[in-house]
């Protein structure tokens, strides 16, 4: 059985990258650099896998998670991340969000909120394929997808300055 | 799926506006992807492919010695007592290297004797049984003359001693003088040798044996 063709690879690469990077934040501070293991990961296989979508965010997940481990482990790395307070997402003036206030909002959501909200909204992953990637039901993993949007609705759409200035990214 | 249509209409255009805002990417290196995934199958290319059970040999080796020294200290724990010896004594007819004439001290019992005893085959079981037979008589008068070389504590008479009359504890019988009749002698009960000894009359040896060989200044 052959590995991923460069087709897909390609396909992979253009259109998740940005998705599983933020999906790897969720995690850890160097989620470029688990993203790009992962994708060498994947071209090394020797077989492709049936859903490489979902191979991808279970690798990044898995990966991540180690990285974060191993990040808190080294305190000097932690504090400067945390220092650092990189922004999840792209400012722009066309977007009807504020992307800072939806980065700040998301940051504050419970981990498994946040992670279901993003393979959802920005991965495309459906329930079922979030529901098996976090070891869920698929009511589970709905669940705590309303709670989430509902949250970051309702943060987004009434913020106050105190709130912004307890943001941490 | 339907859970997903069940969503309100306006939470649904929310999603939207929040999909819509891209997630930031700054440092991938699409370029410096392509080097390391050529450099990794560089390095699979020269390394030695791994064999499929190539790191079970020494657990599977380790999982049967542990599984086989488990078993045999359950076996060691649940086996059984040790096996008792059934040995069956029967009275000698005639020690052939017995002299004629001389007095039978204590008739043998007529019926035989079936002794269950544990078999202890320790070195010290060993030595003491040698003793016991080397060791002179307390009394004189019970058995044979100890002049009698069968008695002699060398070893290949005492071999040839063993040979003859086999292990028991029990000095060989001299045998009754021709022309007299053996009269079997029963063991007696508790009771009666507890008459005779109140009556003064001391039992002979074999009945005191019988008793589980009680001896003492009673006797």
């Amino acid at each position: 059985m052959a590995g991923v063709s460069p087709e897909t690879l390609t396909r992979l690469l253009d259109r998740h990258t940005a998705a599983l990077v933020l999906y790897a934040r969720q995690w850890c501070s160097t989620p470029e650099d688990v993203v790009q293991d992962v994708f060498v990961l994947l071209m090394g296989e020797a077989a492709a896998p049936e859903n490489p979508l979902g191979w991808l965010y279970r690798a990044v997940r898995n990966k991540a998670i180690n990285a974060g481990r191993s990040g808190r482990r080294r305190s000097h790395h932690e504090a400067r991340a945390a220092h650092r307070g990189e922004p999840w997402l792209v400012v722009s003036d066309a977007d009807r969000l504020d992307a800072a206030a939806a980065a700040c909002a998301l940051a504050e959501l419970p981990i498994e909120q946040r992670e279901v909200i993003v393979a959802r909204l920005w991965g495309g992953l459906s329930l079922a394929e979030i529901a098996a990637l976090t070891g869920s039901s698929i009511s589970t993993a709905h669940r705590w997808y309303q709670q989430g949007i509902a949250a970051l609705r309702e943060r987004l759409e009434g913020t106050c300055p105190e709130k912004k200035s307890n943001c941490r990214s | 799926m339907s859970r997903e249509k069940e969503q309100l209409p306006e939470l649904t255009a929310f999603e939207a506006a929040l999909a819509a805002l891209a997630p930031r990417v700054e440092r991938f290196d699409r370029e410096q992807l392509i080097f390391r995934a050529g450099r990794a199958s560089a390095l699979r290319g020269t390394t030695r492919p791994r064999r499929r059970w190539a790191g079970w040999g020494w657990p599977a080796a380790f999982a049967a010695m542990t599984a086989v020294a488990a078993s045999l200290l359950v076996m060691l724990c649940a086996r059984p007592a040790p096996n008792a010896a059934v040995r069956l004594e029967q009275p000698e007819a005639a020690a052939p290297g017995m002299a004629e004439g001389k007095v039978a001290a204590e008739p043998s019992p007529a019926s035989a004797v079936a002794v269950q005893t544990p078999v202890d085959h320790s070195l010290g079981a060993v030595a003491a049984w040698l003793s016991q037979w080397s060791a002179p008589e307390p009394s004189a008068g019970r058995g044979p003359e100890r002049t009698d070389p069968a008695y002699s504590s060398s070893y290949p008479q005492l071999r040839g001693r063993f040979l003859r009359d086999g292990e028991g504890p029990y000095p060989p019988e001299a045998v009754v003088p021709a022309g007299t009749t053996a009269v079997a002698q029963q063991p007696l009960p508790y009771h009666e040798l507890l008459d005779r000894l109140l009556q003064n009359q001391t039992p002979s040896r074999s009945q005191r044996d019988a008793l589980g060989g009680i001896d003492g200044p009673l006797f």
